[in-house]
């Protein structure tokens, strides 16, 4: 698998993956204000009780003259314990099930403690009385009675029983106030007036009161006191402390997860991203060099056909120059002859009858190879061979070069002269490369042609010791119409080389030529030869 | 007189604010906050809800039928007769200051005032209704629905309508009288004769059960401590036996739930059946069997001063 699928398949795969983790965490999520608050809660359970044990105790000594707090705290209670029934989501079937079940004999101890309170409400409520009346009416009765005598003894036994009873509660006291409280009744019973008897009853009825409910009242504070309620509401507390610490690292641990996924899901993808847009840039950049390659294509294939066009040009004036001098030759000796002939004798009118036959012979050969590099240019110059004995035939051509121009050309040959060339090309080729041997040496000079022929390709080399080829004509040497620096007053075309070179490639063979300038200039050619049939 | 040194030691020295905004005093009885903090809005729908028969399922009585505003939301009678309804066997006790109770009902059969209005809509003899029922006839009335959307985004709902009700109930505080000035440090409050009263009240033990904000109505009591009221007065119906009706524990037979004692003076006769016609034979009775003393008449009437000077104001107005 290449590099870019490896991404994308890490993107769909993350993102899987943070579709899986993240509705696993939307399921599990913790609604935290609202586990926060039950926490909050539960501890305060454990608060409010050793509020309301406060205030009990308060009551109980008389530092707070009503129950009004005692019995708010009562009731934030019940309410907590309501409240906290319903359990936070969060916590698992198991732990919410425990935490109901620590719930409900939380609320079994507070409602045991509620109706202790309500009973010590009562109760307490009746001792105060009593406690805080019970000396009055001592006092009371003290003041119609003996100081020393037996009965003021007895209320001042009654009186430091009351005290005793108050401060240090025990079942001695209480024994000791009874057995007051009984000699009290008989001197009651045995009063001297009912107004006494009637004082003396209401200190009995008081102190009973407070002997009797003192260790009623005492009971229950001590009851309610020891209550394992606070021990176990913060056991509870701790135990959803605990509970909630372990879902927080638990979505903490998918938060981490998810993180991480989210991070691989956005590296995938960006790197994918990045990836396209740079194989996208590559793609440009390709298109553009394409482009830019097009159109220095079209620039250089336009600049040609300038050329060509210039070549053309060129070339139409170069032949129509050409074309000017034996045409001026031919017009000026028939004028010559249309207007004097009758007056010339015979060999003048030959002279001049000889000259326009010559005009006409060079216009001819022009012609001809103005043709031939037409053909050749259309590339429509096909060579058609014919079997040919290459002995004679360049006998034939050193023959006519000697008649012309009174040259003899050294010729040698070697292998089987009879081959099958096209004669025509074959002429145009080693005319044009003697004639311009002959033209470019001196006249005592030797022009050499050698001729090795093999089975499968002859070789023609024609060899001058003449003025030789500049280099820096040799590049252009081959173009139609071009002619060396060297070249002087000898007369010429320009097109010869241009016309050999044509013939060469038309037949495919090879040309070379190696010159030394005022030393002389050898050409080769090689043509491939039809195997004989 | 030594217990007057209590009092006046209250007033120099300012009462303190706890978080849970119950002043602490030395006094045993603590002034009701003058604001409230009500949602006048919806205890104006609560009130017109109050006085409506609309909320008994024979539309033949409300709960103004037996909390007169005339009477300090009280009936006035020691029964109540209702249309249609047997004589009530408890009197009919005002619902100011509710709010500042811990007990609901002459037995403190109810928890809360929730819990005891819900009783009563579902009670044979009251209501005979619920809530359910409630809420048909209130969405059968265009005038009702128009009511209650004027509060309620949501209009009649059973749980709106109760809580209307609720909120007036609550709404009905009576903040600023005489004693609670005094309690503030208004010496001029109270009259020589009110603050006597107050002394008496105290040191005769009436203040063991009556205290706390509401002058009571936070703790339940045997009627008959120092003396068997019911074998002086023989019982003529099932409410004389209290809570044990609502418990059936004999530890519960004849106790009651101590009546709050705010604006008392208004809402004669006293006692669950109405026995009592007036604040001296309340207070006679109450020494007698709750105190275990006879007391003399000018005492009485001290403390008859002192009860008075509990009667508040209802929205800025006195009682």
């Amino acid at each position: 698998m290449n590099f870019p699928a490896l991404l994308r398949v890490g993107f769909i795969l993350s993102a899987l993956g943070c579709v899986g983790v993240g509705g696993l965490a939307y399921r599990k999520a913790i609604a935290h204000a609202r586990a926060a608050n039950y926490g909050h809660d539960l501890r305060q359970l454990n608060v409010v009780d050793a509020r309301m044990n406060e205030e009990l105790l308060k009551c109980r000594s008389g530092l707070l003259g009503h129950y009004d707090t005692l019995s708010a705290s009562a009731l934030e209670q019940r309410q907590l314990l309501q409240k906290l029934r319903e359990t936070p989501s969060f916590l698992d079937a198991p732990r919410a099930f425990d935490i109901q079940q620590r719930l409900q004999a939380l609320a079994r101890l507070f409602a045991l403690k509620d109706t202790r309170l309500e009973h010590f409400k009562s109760n307490n409520a009746v001792l105060r009385n009593s406690r805080s009346f019970a000396p009055i009416a001592a006092e009371r009765l003290l003041t119609h009675v003996e100081k020393q005598g037996v009965l003021a003894q007895l209320v001042s036994r009654v009186l430091s029983t009351l005290l005793t009873a108050a401060t240090a509660p025990d079942p001695g006291v209480s024994k000791a106030g009874e057995a007051a409280l009984d000699a009290l009744r008989d001197a009651r019973d045995n009063a001297e007036s009912r107004a006494l008897a009637d004082e003396i009853d209401v200190l009995i009825r008081h102190t009973a009161v407070v002997i009797a409910r003192q260790p009623v009242v005492d009971t229950l504070v001590l009851e309610a006191l020891s209550q394992p309620f606070g021990r176990d509401a913060a056991l509870l507390g701790e135990l959803y402390s605990q509970a909630y610490r372990d879902a927080l690292a638990a979505e903490a641990q998918r938060e981490k997860v998810l993180f991480a996924l989210a991070i691989a899901m956005v590296a995938c993808g960006l790197s994918d991203i990045l990836l396209r847009v740079r194989k996208g840039a590559q793609a440009l950049e390709r298109a553009t060099a394409e482009l830019t390659r097009a159109n220095q294509a079209l620039a250089k294939e336009r600049e040609k056909e300038h050329e060509l066009g210039e070549m053309k040009t060129r070339f139409v004036a170069m032949t129509s120059h050409e074309f000017r001098s034996p045409l001026s030759t031919v017009m000026s000796s028939s004028e010559l002859l249309s207007t004097y002939g009758e007056r010339w004798d015979g060999e003048r009118r030959q002279e001049h009858l000889g000259r326009i036959r010559d005009a006409a012979h060079n216009m001819s050969q022009l012609l001809d190879e103005i043709l031939l590099i037409g053909t050749a240019e259309a590339g429509t110059l096909r060579p058609t061979p014919a079997p040919l004995n290459l002995d004679e035939h360049s006998h034939d051509l050193v023959a006519t070069l000697a008649s012309e121009t009174g040259r003899q050309v050294s010729r040698t040959l070697s292998g089987d002269p009879n081959v099958v060339l096209d004669e025509r090309l074959l002429r145009h080729l080693l005319q044009n490369l003697l004639d311009n041997a002959v033209k470019y040496s001196p006249p005592e000079s030797s022009v050499t042609l050698q001729i090795d022929i093999a089975s499968r390709e002859v070789r023609f080399i024609v060899r001058d010791s003449g003025i030789g080829i500049a280099a820096e004509d040799l590049p252009l040497l081959f173009t139609s119409f071009h002619r060396g620096k060297n070249v002087g007053q000898r007369r010429g075309s320009g097109l010869g080389l241009a016309v050999v070179k044509r013939v060469v490639d038309a037949q495919a063979g090879e040309i070379h030529v190696e010159s030394q300038l005022g030393q002389g200039t050898e050409f080769r050619v090689t043509l491939p030869l039809e195997a004989r049939s | 007189m030594p217990l007057l040194g209590a009092c006046t030691r209250a007033r120099d020295e300012p009462s303190l604010t706890t978080e849970r905004s119950l002043p602490t005093s030395t006094e045993p009885i603590l002034p009701i906050p003058l604001d409230s903090g009500d949602d006048l809005e919806l205890a104006q729908l609560g009130e017109e809800l109050f006085f409506s028969p609309i909320v008994s399922e024979d539309g033949r009585v409300s709960c103004g039928s037996c909390h007169l505003r005339e009477r300090g939301m009280a009936d006035g009678r020691p029964h109540s007769e209702l249309p249609g309804r047997p004589v009530t066997l408890t009197n009919s006790t005002t619902l100011y200051n509710l709010r500042y109770y811990y007990e609901f009902g002459w037995f403190g059969q109810s928890e809360s005032l929730e819990s005891h209005l819900d009783g009563l809509i579902k009670a044979p003899k009251l209501m005979a209704s619920n809530w359910g029922s409630v809420e048909s006839r209130l969405k059968a009335s265009p005038g009702w629905v128009a009511k209650f959307l004027a509060v309620f985004s949501d209009g009649v709902s059973l749980t709106n309508a109760r809580r209307a009700l609720l909120t007036f109930e609550r709404s009905l505080s009576t903040p600023n009288a005489p004693f609670d000035r005094w309690l503030r440090g208004e010496r001029a409050a109270l009259t020589p004769e009110a603050e006597r009263g107050y002394a008496l009240f105290k040191s005769y033990g009436c203040v063991s059960c009556h205290q706390g904000m509401a002058v009571g109505a936070n703790m339940l009591e045997t009627f008959g401590v120092m003396r068997d009221y019911f074998r002086d007065h023989p019982s003529t119906s099932d409410a004389d036996q209290g809570r044990f009706n609502t418990t059936h524990r004999e530890e519960d037979r004849h106790v009651f739930r101590v009546p709050s004692l705010r604006n008392v003076a208004l809402t004669a006769p006293y006692f669950h059946d109405g026995s009592a016609p007036t604040l001296e034979k309340a207070i006679d009775v109450m020494a007698r069997y709750q105190l275990g003393r006879e007391l003399d008449s000018a005492d009485v009437q001290s403390i008859v001063a002192f009860l008075k000077s509990l009667t508040g104001e209802y929205r800025g107005k006195p009682l």
